[in-house]
């Protein structure tokens, strides 16, 4: 494999959903202290990243039983996760969303838009990655990712906290 | 593809499917197209051409007859795989995500297989 | 004593003469507004200080007597404890608006000129010939006069249509109220023409109940407009909200007490009244006070909200008065007393209380400019002297323990619980009944003053225009003088409310029937406490170096008992161990930083996302939405049906409370009279002809 994934799989083949589950909430347990809530933020998509985002909580992927949640107030958050292309507009935004996070918080860039900008690079709203204005712990390329790719990337993400001291 | 979902939905009493582990991975994803990988490095002699193509500029020759793919910018449209299959296919792998922003890129020259990570 | 209140009139005459440009000579001319203030605040520290004094020592005085005459009868003035009450509160809440207008005339506020300062003069010189009347004609004369001062008082902003409507509703109620009072003196006199209450006493009590009933409930409605007691309180709340605060204090604080001292009065002649009187009385009480804090709750200017809690405030003094009615006829003077106690205690801290809270609205509306709480915010960091007036008001007036409206009111349920006891089975019940709609106004009373104060003083500026608006005022130590004065008079009498003992039990003796001693009610745990041993084992011994008997109020042997003392000292001592605990050292593994409000990200206003006070209120007004007649009316401005582009929405109550209520059946009625009006036709025949006619008709009923 070209990239990267769980780190666990490299030695174990998982093929025991039940027990990834359960290090699942271990880990974030360890790390947070409770089940993940993520709050999402569009700084300006065209939705096709919002549709596989959404379908993360639909009983095909459903991602509740990870112990992922979506959030609505950065208050409660601890994963921003950062869709679309970044417009003037909303640059302000999401900086203001980012900094009414408490600590320990994650920043996920989901989708090319959010990496680098995707097809709309050259437009004259566009500006630039999201990592310009906020740092960014996991990188989600796709156009659109698939769910499974976001939930990797949470987990990814997730991955970078281990080991550090509360905040 | 709705139908393949309640086939593999009915025939197991459970729609929540499996994350695709390594060899676990579910027939179903064999055809979802996400990003490409380079395959095999770049044999040709004409200056590189590959980059001409790619709508987002996510493939680059950095030097010579090196090919670099920059998946973070890759909408998947498919042109790399379909003008250059000896280079470029379909990874199939449907968990694609890095921690890093360099980890995306991965460079190809010659003699070397594809060098990502 | 006698030479304490007649100063205190001269003083007050004083005023009135100076307040006059009379040219005596080229170089006089009228004093200025501040000099007749001062002396105006003299003349009511000097009545202040007659009331105190009577209250202290016990015993009625006689003033002084006009010499008998045939046309006028025997008019003399005499001073006893209640006289002494009202005397210190009306000269308490006189003293305290005195220095808020003294500051204010010098720049000129409306309501502080020589014309209102002589008016308010003469009110006093008028109510000070009012509580110590003894004969009817001199207190109706009195009456009358000082409700036109009253209604001198909310005409103060004339220019305005809306005041002109209060004043113009203030008089007409008050009218009605004297016509009924005359009726009342009618009835009761007796066929000498002996007006003096003596004679009243004499007659009502060879009389029939029938004629003890109507003239104590002519009496009470009579009297009744000045307090506000429900039905006649419609004029109260444009009244409140138009007067000037210095003015409105004197209303809500002073006069709507001599409404409830005039029920007193004649309950002292007419003798036990029958049982259903009480019944009436005590429900018209429990309806006001359930009305008045529903409509506090929801209204959202601050000075008619005051108005609708005074309402609610005279609704408890009301209910104490009609279980004081109830168990004297049913010869239980125990529970008597304790009824005229709580009354006692709720007038003086509402007086007190309300007074405070109109002089510190007063305030905000100078400084800022709006008294609508939607408009305003955060007023604690602007003005934290006044937020300090108004949270010790509102406490008092929410019934919050240890404060004095707590007291009053446990007081009043207390002997509400206790009619079981005495009273006849169907009083019970009515009274049971009451007490559920009382509770509840009690509940909704606290809500009201607790949204008053955290919309008003907490959070931010709602609108930022007023923020603009609010000029750095220069310091008025007057103004500060006279709402400290009464903050301060206010908490220490409800923090102590067993110190003032010995003056309830002086008034308390007034009253031929309430005569049970006070001994059991406030036990003297201090100087015996074997006897209290129960109390004592409680911790009722604790600061006995207070000069008290006690600090528990124990209503009966199986009734609750209160002590709001030890339940300030136990406040202080818990919160100093919180701040002691706060101060140590603690483990803390998170850092901390400030940051912005979050108010969706897009559009930082923090003040316009704030929960307002018409929100707060919502719930109430859809939990009471068909009593209240609640209608939301949405209405298009702009754009049709299925593309709307502005949206108004109107909000639709019925005020019950003030005469917006009567508009559509006087609507109704003219239409009706409209018929009459034909005969105002202008011929001289036609009038001739109905002259014919009506004298015809008299002759025919003559012959038959």
């Amino acid at each position: 494999m070209v990239f990267d994934v769980s780190t666990d799989s490299r030695n174990e083949v998982q093929s025991d959903w039940g027990s990834m589950e359960q290090r699942m909430a271990q880990r974030l347990r360890r790390i947070f202290g409770h089940s993940l809530n993520i709050r999402h933020i569009d700084v300006g998509s065209c939705n096709a990243c919002e549709s596989e985002v959404l379908s993360l909580s639909n009983p095909y992927y459903n991602f509740h039983r990870l112990g992922l949640f979506f959030t609505a107030s950065p208050r409660h958050a601890d994963v921003l996760l950062v869709t679309g292309a970044m417009t003037h507009a909303m640059e302000d935004v999401l900086l203001t969303t980012y900094t009414a996070m408490p600590q320990p918080r994650l920043v996920v860039a989901t989708g090319v838009c959010a990496i680098h900008g995707g097809l709309f690079r050259e437009s004259p709203e566009f500006a630039g990655p999201v990592d310009t204005t906020i740092p960014v712990d996991a990188y989600i390329p796709g156009c659109p990712p698939t769910p499974y790719a976001i939930i990797n990337g949470i987990l990814q993400a997730v991955d970078r906290r281990k080991g550090k001291k509360p905040c | 593809m709705l139908a393949d979902w309640l086939r593999s939905g009915l025939s197991s009493r459970r729609v929540t499917t499996t994350y695709p582990y390594g060899k676990e991975a579910n027939p179903i994803h064999r055809n979802w197209r996400t990003v490409p990988v380079i395959v095999s490095a770049c044999k040709s002699t004409m200056p590189c051409r590959c980059g001409d193509f790619c709508p987002t500029q996510a493939i680059t020759c950095p030097d010579g007859f090196a090919v670099q793919i920059d998946v973070g910018s890759c909408i998947g449209c498919g042109r790399c795989v379909n003008l250059c299959p000896q280079v470029f296919a379909w990874s199939g792998d449907v968990t694609v995500a890095a921690s890093g922003r360099r980890r995306l890129i991965s460079v190809a020259d010659g003699g070397e297989m594809a060098r990502g990570i | 004593m006698l030479t304490c209140l007649a100063l205190s009139i001269a003083v007050f005459l004083g005023v009135v003469l100076l307040a006059v440009p009379v040219k005596l000579t080229a170089q006089t001319k009228a004093a200025k507004p501040t000099v007749l203030w001062s002396l105006f605040g003299l003349g009511a520290a000097l009545q202040a200080s007659v009331g105190i004094a009577d209250l202290a020592t016990d015993g009625v005085r006689n003033l002084w007597s006009l010499p008998s005459s045939s046309i006028l009868g025997h008019w003399s003035f005499q001073l006893n404890p209640l006289a002494g009450l009202m005397f210190s509160l009306l000269g308490l809440v006189g003293l305290a608006s005195a220095l808020v207008a003294l500051q204010h005339s010098r720049h000129r506020s409306a309501g502080t000129g020589r014309g209102m300062a002589s008016i308010a003069a003469l009110q006093y010189i008028f109510t000070a010939f009012l509580v110590t009347a003894t004969n009817a004609i001199p207190l109706l004369i009195a009456w009358e006069s000082m409700s036109l001062c009253a209604y001198a008082y909310i005409l103060v902003n004339h220019r305005a249509a809306s005041v002109r409507k209060a004043a113009f509703e203030t008089l007409f109620v008050s009218e009605v109220g004297f016509l009924m009072l005359v009726l009342a003196t009618a009835l009761a006199a007796p066929h000498t023409g002996d007006f003096s209450f003596a004679a009243i006493a004499r007659h009502l009590s060879s009389s029939s109940p029938g004629l003890r009933d109507g003239v104590f409930l002519l009496a009470l409605f009579g009297f009744g407009t000045k307090s506000g007691v429900f039905p006649l309180q419609l004029w109260m709340p444009a009244a409140y909200d138009a007067a000037p605060p210095h003015l409105a204090a004197i209303l809500a604080g002073g006069l709507l007490n001599l409404g409830l001292f005039g029920v007193l009065r004649i309950a002292m002649v007419s003798g036990p009244v029958s049982d259903w009187v009480g019944v009436l009385v005590v429900f018209i009480g429990a309806v006001a006070v359930f009305s008045g804090a529903l409509f506090a709750v929801i209204e959202g200017k601050m000075r008619r909200m005051l108005a609708y809690s005074s309402v609610e405030n005279v609704g408890f003094m009301v209910i104490s008065l009609g279980l004081f009615l109830l168990y004297t006829t049913a010869g239980n003077t125990k529970l008597a007393t304790l009824a005229l106690m709580a009354l006692m205690i709720q007038m003086v801290s509402h007086a007190l209380a309300k007074a405070l809270a109109f002089l510190a609205v007063g305030e905000i509306a100078r400084r800022i400019g709006s008294t609508q709480l939607d408009r305003l915010g955060g007023l604690f960091r602007v003005m934290p002297a006044i937020t300090l007036a108004l949270m010790v008001a509102s406490l008092s007036l929410a019934a919050v323990a240890p404060f004095s409206g707590f007291a009053s009111e446990w007081l009043t349920l207390q002997t509400m619980l206790q009619a079981y006891q005495s009273l006849p089975k169907i009083a019970t019940i009515a009274v049971a009944l009451a007490g559920l709609l009382t509770a509840t106004g009690a509940a909704l009373g606290f809500t009201a003053f607790l949204r008053l104060f955290v919309f008003s003083m907490t959070g931010r500026m709602r609108d930022v225009a007023l923020v603009a608006h609010f000029r750095k005022f220069q310091r008025e130590p007057v103004v500060a003088v006279g709402i400290g004065l009464l903050a301060v008079a206010s908490a220490v009498y409800g923090l102590f409310p067993t110190a003032w003992a010995p003056a309830y039990e002086n008034v308390v003796r007034v009253f031929p029937a309430g005569a049970a001693p006070l001994q059991n009610i406030i036990p003297d745990v201090f100087s015996n406490p074997e006897k209290n041993a129960t109390l004592t084992s409680l911790g009722g011994h604790l600061l006995s170096f207070v000069p008290v008997r006690g600090f528990v109020i124990q209503p009966g042997a199986l009734v609750a008992s209160i002590a709001p003392t030890y339940l300030l000292v136990w406040f202080f001592i818990f919160a100093g161990l919180a701040w002691v605990l706060s101060q140590l050292p603690r483990h803390r593994p998170f850092r901390r930083r400030a940051v912005a409000a979050w108010s969706g990200g897009r559009y930082n206003n923090p003040r316009a996302t704030q929960y307002t006070a018409s929100a707060y209120a919502n719930p109430f007004r859809m939990l009471f939405a068909t009593l209240l007649r609640y209608r939301l009316n949405r209405v298009i401005t702009r754009g049709n049906h299925a593309f709307p582009e502005k949206i108004e929405l109107h909000r639709d109550i019925a005020f019950w409370l003030t005469s917006d209520s009567f508009n559509t059946p006087l609507r109704s009625l003219r239409i009706k009279l409209a018929s009459v009006r034909r005969l105002q036709h202008g011929y001289l025949w036609g009038y001739l002809l109905t002259i014919l006619v009506a004298l015809g008709l008299l002759l025919v009923w003559a012959v038959l």
